[in-house]
Formats: C-alpha cells, sequence, structure tokens
C-alpha cells in the first residue's frame, strides 16, 4: 500500500513542485531572501517501511551552515519528527523546509555554536552561510 | 559544484541517507550522536511496546486486572472488584498513543460487522468526510490512501464475518493503523467543522487547526476528552468511559459521551464502552 502512496506523492511532486524546489533528484534552490540565496541544495529522501505512519528521512547531503541542520545532513523540523501524520507530504515537507532556510529556529538548535553566531551576531552568520553556499552548493 | 544527491527512494530500511560529502569538522562533535541517539533511543522503546503488547489482545476476564495490582492496594483492588460487579470481560489495546481510537475502531465495527446498513451509512460518512477534508485544504490522495486502505479493512471484516477476521485485520499494522489514521483525520474533520464551539477549549492559545495538525492528526498522540466528544459526534457513536483512578473520593467514575447535541441522558445507551486508567484506554464488555 505504501508503495502506491509514494508513486502518487512523487508524481504529484513532479507536477507541480513547491516553489524553489525539484524532484527527483530532490533538490531546494537558496531562496532568494536568505543568504543561501543562488545556492543548489540537493536532498536525500528516504520512505521508512511503515510510512506514512512514519515521517520520510529527508536529509541535505549538500553542506549547509544552518543552526537546524548538522554535519550529517539531519533536518531538525518538527514535522520531520513528531509533528508528522499521514496527512502530510514530501511536498509538504520541502515547502516547510524552504521556509526553515528563511526563517532559522535558533531557539531549538542541531547545532547550538551556529544557533549562537545566527543570535548574537547576524552578519558573521549571514556571510558565513554565504561562504558555505559558494563552496558548497554552487 | 554541488554533488549530485541520491534519487528519492523507496526503501524498506530505515538507514539514514549514505552522505557523500561531510568531512568537515567546523562542527562541535556532540550534537551530531545526541540527535540520532534520540532518536534511536525512542524507536528502540516503541520495538519493545510492540513486541510485549499485541495491537488488541483478545477478550479476557477484567478479574484479570487484579494482578496488576499489589494486592495490598486497596485503592485500586476495590475498583477492579467493582467493575467485575458490572463488566464481566476486558480487551486490551497496545499502548502507544494510540490505543483510543484503536479501541474506538474495533468496538464500532466488532458491533457493526452484520449490519449492513450501519455498515453502508459508515461508508457514506467517509465520503462525506472526504469532500470536508478537501474542503479543509488536505490533499485528495492522502485522504484517498487512507480511506481505500479502510474500505479494504470492512471488506475483508465483513467478508470474515466473524470476530476472528476482525482480530486478524486489528492485528496488522498496515491495516490496522490506517483505521487509526483515518478516526484521527474524522476527529480533526468534525473539530474544524465545528471550531466555534471547540475553540474554547483549547487553552494554549493554538487555533484549532493548529491544534489539529499537533495533537489530533499526528499517529500517537493520546487523547483527551475533546478529542473523544469530536468522535463521538463524528461517528453518531454513543461512547461510555468508566474512569478508574487512585481517586479516594468514589469508586468508579462513569462519563457518558452522546452522538448527538440533544440526546436525551437518562436513555443513554452505549455502543463502545472503554476503560480508562491514566493514560491508557481498553475495551470493557458486560457480556
Amino acid at each position: 500500500m505504501a508503495l502506491k502512496r509514494i508513486n502518487k506523492e512523487l508524481l504529484e511532486l513532479e507536477k507541480d513542485p513547491p516553489a524553489n524546489c525539484s524532484a527527483g533528484p530532490a533538490t531546494i534552490m537558496g531562496p532568494g531572501d536568505s543568504p543561501f540565496q543562488g545556492g543548489v541544495f540537493f536532498l536525500a529522501i528516504h520512505f521508512p517501511a511503515d510510512y506514512p505512519f512514519k515521517p520520510p528521512k529527508i536529509t541535505f547531503t549538500t553542506k549547509i551552515f544552518h543552526p537546524n541542520i548538522n554535519s550529517n545532513g539531519a533536518i531538525c523540523l518538527d514535522i520531520l519528527r513528531s509533528q508528522w501524520s499521514p496527512a502530510l507530504t514530501i511536498s509538504k515537507v520541502l515547502l516547510s523546509i524552504c521556509s526553515l532556510l528563511c526563517d532559522p529556529n535558533p531557539d531549538d538548535p542541531l547545532v547550538p555554536d551556529i544557533a549562537r553566531t545566527y543570535k548574537t551576531d547576524k552578519e558573521k552568520y549571514n556571510a558565513t552561510a554565504r561562504q558555505w553556499t559558494q563552496k558548497y552548493a554552487m | 559544484m554541488a554533488k549530485q544527491g541520491d534519487l528519492a527512494t523507496a526503501s524498506t530500511t530505515s538507514n539514514t541517507a549514505s552522505n557523500n560529502n561531510n568531512n568537515n569538522n567546523n562542527f562541535a562533535s556532540g550534537d551530531i550522536d545526541l540527535d540520532q541517539q534520540t532518536q534511536e533511543q525512542q524507536s528502540q522503546i516503541e520495538k519493545e511496546i510492540a513486541n510485549n503488547q499485541p495491537l488488541i489482545s483478545a477478550k479476557i476476564s477484567t478479574s484479570e486486572l487484579r494482578n496488576e495490582y499489589l494486592a495490598e492496594d486497596k485503592v485500586y483492588q476495590d475498583k477492579v472488584s467493582e467493575l467485575m460487579k458490572k463488566y464481566k470481560y476486558l480487551r486490551r489495546t497496545r499502548g502507544d498513543g494510540n490505543c483510543f481510537y484503536r479501541a474506538f475502531g474495533f468496538g464500532f465495527l466488532e458491533e457493526k460487522y452484520n449490519n449492513k446498513n450501519d455498515i453502508e451509512n459508515f461508508r457514506q460518512l467517509m465520503l462525506d468526510l472526504k469532500s470536508k477534508l478537501i474542503q479543509l485544504g488536505y490533499l485528495d490522495f492522502t485522504v484517498e490512501d487512507v480511506s481505500d486502505v479502510v474500505n479494504e479493512l470492512i471488506d475483508n471484516v465483513c467478508k470474515g464475518g466473524d470476530e476472528a477476521s476482525l482480530m486478524e485485520s486489528f492485528s496488522s499494522p498496515a491495516h490496522s493503523d490506517y483505521f487509526v489514521a483515518y478516526l484521527r483525520l474524522f476527529t480533526s474533520a468534525y473539530l474544524q467543522m465545528n471550531a466555534a464551539f471547540f475553540e474554547n477549549f483549547i487553552d494554549d492559545g493554538k487555533t484549532i487547526k493548529q491544534f489539529c495538525n499537533t495533537e489530533v492528526e499526528p499517529m500517537g498522540r493520546e487523547s483527551d476528552n475533546i478529542h473523544i466528544i469530536a468522535l463521538a459526534k463524528a461517528a453518531a457513536v454513543p461512547l461510555r468511559v468508566v474512569y478508574m483512578d487512585r481517586n479516594e473520593q468514589c469508586l468508579l467514575t462513569t462519563h457518558d459521551f452522546s452522538a448527538t447535541d440533544d440526546e436525551n441522558r437518562s436513555a443513554f445507551k452505549p455502543m463502545i464502552t472503554m476503560l480508562y486508567r491514566p493514560g491508557h484506554y481498553d475495551l470493557l464488555y458486560e457480556n
């Protein structure tokens, strides 16, 4: 059953991808109002055996400087964890990841050092994020 | 130049993605392991529960509840005795946060699988629900995905026509969890359609929509009175819940959840009866 659903989701994603996203290979374009602008970020999507009851596992395979994304590419996002529900889709998750790129959540960080920089020295954060984007995502 | 990531793949393992390009050392090393460890520990706990508790049990004598409490635990032993006076049997559900919905789905079909009319009415409710959810902004195929499997489960149970086929369907996570997901959507839609009323019961500043997204729809989220009121009305199922806790003021407390807004309280006749002990619901039977 899950396979049928996954196929539908991928088809939907290809047909009508959210802004700044594309399917196969899954990518997110760095949003214009973020220091990731101009970068192309690749993602790996894995569906667990009990999908859609368990969330898809989505990780960045392109390095990114962000308080909620760690060096393994793991993303700290509520709907990828406890707030996932079978009514959600990959497409909605990608959209939320795009929002997370524009609006980090430094109060629930996966990488405390980056969160600290974000909160105390926004300029330095933006500069480093831009630098990483140029180096790894262009 | 960005490296090309893995294609989206449907894999049956839960291995995380292979990362080719993260040989960096710019991060504090603690954060990675802690995050992964937390997730692994959580899935370990879930596995343990799954290994030790079936999704739904056969009917057992309510007297078995005695074994769950110390013999000298007078409060609970007295309450079990009181419970046994009226209810002979109990059916356990797995303590995975879905127990209320699973008990509800099982109790409903157990009562109705021989009643063609009521089953057809339920299928009609499912169709109505689908259009309601789409109106509320849900994607048609996610709703269809859930309702297709629930329809299949109902087909199987009706064809089998006995308790064994009901047990079989509800013991298979693939079917049982879909029914739970379905009832969660059902509850969510009813709450959202009646937001003006239910808003008054949500006290942490969330909108009904946010409450549904975070406290109703995700699997494993426990149910409170507000969920129960909504589902009983949405599915038109009169429901009785017998509360058993450490309160010494009384033996057992019974709460009735009516199927309609104007039900006559004194004539209340439950279709499903559940036993609530803090954090968990099981099914109760008089006979």
